[in-house]
């Protein structure tokens, strides 16, 4: 019997705790904790995947980059491990490179809204219109999340739609109001274009009045 | 009388005709036990409404501080680390290197019952090498959960209402030795609210009531068996709602000294794996069959004759009487019939493996073999039905075989109880071919003299064969002895097997009322049997025409064509049902301790239902899935933690189904070299 639940546990409960400390910025008990699972079990791809991330997280995308691809090549099927290469890739320049791979991780689960606004941000300069394709993609696949909003208003703002950009940014903060990039970029166009302050505090009025409608509605 | 007393006394006269008539309703041997037992102990009330028990003896017992002992129950109960339980660990990490049959396993064909539950110890071991993330003592998640608990006395108070509500209780055994003490807690238990209780708890409730402790632990050994794994006596927790003394001390012993019994005789594998060669074989030598029951219309007498102590001095008696009765010789017994120089009419074996052939080979002269005719099972080697005049063959009952072919149709069966001992079988065989007289020579069941516990020409004792194995296997002796009532008074050492076999023999005689059955033997009383010392044998015994009698037992058997092809795709066909159905016992997630015990508890049930258990595949595997439940079972109580006790339970499973299939390998294996099979499949 080649399938062992017990060990397969114990190392997941390892990877779930080494991925805690990574969010949590505890890098160096993250590392330690994968490289004692790829002392155990050379080559195992989620470890790889994950000291690859931390690698990225820590600025070092090479080294980040070097662990991505062994994991991939455990895995090569694996559209969040192709992701996290292709942002290590993009990090270094290596634009071809990334595009492929993440062009590869979309013929694999085109569904992935997160894969969509990566690769829009990658093409953000060198291909704009693809880049909005994307964006607009990845709003449609998770409306929750406010980063391909961001994105789209960057790009919208370097095409100079600045009305649209704003309302992008508006859009989101509304998903997220604790996004601080999206804050930063809403604050910094109103500061270059004071003259759409209006319009957005309109949007925001007819915001606060349909909500208003609706609590009513709400309560008889 | 105070109106106090009166109104309470009248409260506690309803709940007790409350409660009789709940247990006449639902337990009516509870009931009639009640009913039947005389009152001893009264209740005494005060005029303030004091309670108290008082005793033939003039002991008193105050209620109060019965209750307030009670609640000292109750805390040391709750404290998982203080709480009784009854503990029969599978030691885990000991990988057992031999095969399932130990120094026996040159005679068997099979190593899956060894292989697989050592890979589930070996996976144990790896992941435990010590008892770093391992509970000392059974815990099933939290506390209160608790899958058996048995409550020995019904005591008095709501004790057992609150354990039902308090706690998780997946089933409760009530056991009272006292049947006084149970008819007294009527006036002070709510058997009504208890039962309702338990119901929309889910807790099977089961009561247990009678004097005699050995009938008290079968009883709980039944129940335990019908509604769930035997093995979950393991853990289970108790509660002494009696006060303590030699009665608990008793039921104690008696319950440890049964443990064994839950945990085997479930069967190997490899047994029904030889059964299903042998059969084969057998019937492919046209061997006769055993078909026809009861052809003696006249009565003559039998003697059925064991190499207990003492045939010894029973040797006389059946020279004398060889020529007047049947004499039935049994396993070991030829040894010293040989010796003697005395030729019994029919030799019975029983057992599969090849020692029996070795044994018969190396210490009885062929032509003294050959002027007996044999009787077998159909599991008994091909090779020893032709080491005697004749052979017929009898169809083992609960036999992966005889279960087929009965199933088939292609014979009729005649139930013989041919368990434990070969004494047994022969019993019974006598009795289903008409003997209305037997005499039990040999059959001590025990033994007076610790040192001399078989004849002294048995294979066992004296006459060893060359073979320095077979002198190893013949020399071993159970070393669980204890005393019963001897046949003609005092007391005889016995143990475990030969006490099975004294409660088998009984239950024989029981089934048929109208045969008198004789015990000549200086060994352990058997209930039914009459004790008959062999000076007091009657010398008038007519045996009337033996030689018809002999012709007529042979008539008895006939021989049975029996198509291989059809054994062979009946075979597997039970086998890939069975493995069909475990599959979908087991493809449901599981990710907690309860969902594990229930699929434990779903398999266990799903083998012993009707339709199921008396299948060929059933009995070809019941002892390979009890025993490798069992593994995971002890391993699912003491891992700490709950996600790995899931993830273990995962593994054992899996390892579970490996061995059905690999079990199915080896039964296709067997097929194909008795021919039963043509191509490969």
């Amino acid at each position: 019997m080649s399938n062992d639940p017990l060990k397969t546990l114990r190392l997941q409960k390892r990877l779930d705790a080494a991925a805690v400390a990574l969010v949590e910025g505890r890098l160096e008990e993250a590392q330690a904790i994968y490289g004692q699972i790829l002392a155990e079990e050379p080559g195992h791809a989620p470890a790889l995947h994950g000291l690859g991330v931390l690698h990225v997280r820590a600025g070092r995308p090479d080294a980040g980059e070097q662990c991505l691809r062994q994991a991939v090549e455990a895995e090569p099927e694996s559209p969040r491990l192709l992701n996290d290469l292709g942002e290590a890739l993009r990090l270094q320049g290596k634009k071809a490179e990334a595009r492929a791979v993440y062009d590869e991780a979309l013929r694999l689960d085109p569904e992935d809204a997160q894969l969509h606004n990566n690769l829009g941000a990658l093409l953000l300069e060198d291909d704009p219109e693809s880049a909005r394709q994307h964006f607009l993609d990845a709003i449609r696949l998770a409306p929750e999340d406010p980063h391909a909003y961001n994105n789209l208003g960057v790009l919208l703002e370097h095409q100079g739609r600045h009305a649209d950009a704003l309302a992008c940014y508006e859009a989101a903060v509304t998903v997220d109001p604790a996004y601080q990039v999206a804050l930063e970029n809403h604050r910094a166009l109103l500061g270059k274009h004071p003259e759409l302050l209006e319009a957005s505090l309109n949007r925001l009025l007819a915001q606060a009045e349909a909500l208003l409608a609706a609590g009513e509605a709400k309560n008889g | 009388m105070t109106p106090l007393q009166q109104t309470y006394l009248s409260k506690l006269h309803t709940t007790a005709a409350a409660n009789l008539e709940f247990f006449r309703l639902n337990m009516p041997q509870i009931h009639q036990r009640v009913i039947a037992s005389s009152p001893l102990a009264t209740i005494d009330i005060s005029d303030q409404g004091d309670l108290s028990l008082r005793y033939p003896d003039g002991s008193v017992r105050p209620l109060a501080a019965e209750r307030l002992r009670m609640e000292e129950k109750f805390r040391e109960f709750a404290d998982p680390e203080t709480r009784p339980q009854l503990l029969a660990f599978h030691n885990l990490r000991a990988v057992v290197e031999q095969p399932s049959h130990g120094d026996m396993q040159r005679y068997h064909y099979s190593s899956l019952d060894a292989e697989y539950p050592n890979r589930a110890r070996r996976h144990f071991a790896t992941h435990y090498p010590d008892q770093t993330g391992l509970h000392r003592y059974p815990v099933f998640g939290s506390p209160r959960t608790i899958p058996l608990l048995i409550v020995l006395g019904s005591g008095v108070g709501n004790h057992l209402s609150r354990l039902v509500l308090e706690y998780d209780v997946r089933h409760l055994i009530v056991l009272d030795a006292d049947e006084d003490a149970f008819r007294v807690s009527l006036f002070f238990q709510d058997y009504v609210e208890l039962s309702r209780l338990a119901m929309e708890k889910g807790t099977d409730l089961a009561f247990i009531v009678g004097p005699d402790i050995d009938h008290l632990t079968r009883g709980m050994m039944g129940v335990l068996r019908q509604s769930l794994p035997p093995f979950l006596v393991h853990g289970a927790a108790l509660f002494y709602a009696m006060p303590e003394g030699e009665t608990l001390d008793a039921i104690q012993a008696c319950i440890r000294e049964s443990l064994w019994q839950m945990y085997f005789g479930q069967g190997y594998f490899d047994d029904e794996l030889i059964s299903v060669r042998h059969t084969l074989k057998n019937f492919a030598r046209n061997r006769p069959v055993y078909v026809r029951p009861l052809v003696l219309d006249a009565s003559p007498a039998a003697f059925v004759i064991g190499s207990g102590p003492s045939l010894d001095e029973l040797l006389p008696l059946l020279r004398e009487q060889r020529d007047k009765a049947v004499l039935f010789s049994c396993g070991t017994a030829l040894g010293p019939l040989s010796h003697a120089g005395i030729v019994p009419d029919f030799h019975i074996e029983k057992e599969r493996p090849g020692i029996v052939y070795d044994v018969l080979t190396r210490t009885i002269p062929e032509t003294f073999r050959r002027q007996i005719r044999f009787i077998g099972l159909n599991v008994v080697m091909p090779e020893v039905f032709e080491l005697f005049g004749w052979g017929g063959m009898a169809m083992k009952e609960v036999d992966t075989m005889s279960t087929l072919l009965h199933g088939m149709g292609a014979m009729p069966r005649v139930p013989i109880d041919s368990q434990p001992t070969v004494t047994n079988m022969a019993l019974s065989l006598a009795l289903t071919l008409g003997f209305r007289r037997i005499y039990l020579a040999g059959v001590d069941l025990g033994y007076r003299d610790k040192a001399r516990h078989h004849s002294r020409h048995s294979a066992y004792l004296g006459k060893l064969p060359e073979a320095e194995h077979l002198r190893r296997l013949l020399k071993q002796r159970p070393a669980d002895e204890k005393q019963v009532p001897a046949n003609f008074g005092g007391e005889a050492w016995t143990n475990g097997i030969l006490e099975m076999a004294r409660l088998y023999m009984e239950s024989t005689i029981r089934a048929c009322p109208h045969a008198e059955i004789y015990n000549l033997n200086d060994g352990v009383a058997i209930a039914g049997a009459r004790p008959l010392r062999a000076e007091m044998f009657p010398r008038t015994l007519d045996g009337g025409d033996k030689q018809a009698v002999l012709a007529a037992i042979q008539g008895a058997f006939e021989p049975r064509p029996v198509d291989r092809h059809a054994v062979a795709a009946g075979l597997l066909g039970s086998v890939d049902q069975l493995i069909e159905s475990f599959h979908a016992i087991l493809d449901r997630e599981r990710s907690s301790r309860a969902d594990v015990l229930d699929t434990i508890v779903g398999l266990y049930h799903h083998l012993r239902r009707d339709e199921i258990r008396n299948t060929p595949a059933a009995i070809l595997f019941q002892g390979t899935v009890f025993n490798l439940l069992s593994l995971c079972y002890n391993a699912l109580s003491i891992i700490a933690d709950e996600d790995e006790a899931v993830a273990k339970a995962e593994y054992d499973f899996n390892n579970l189904m490996d061995a059905l299939q690999a079990g199915r390998a080896e039964l296709l294996r067997v097929l194909r070299e008795e021919k039963a099979i043509e191509e490969p499949l």
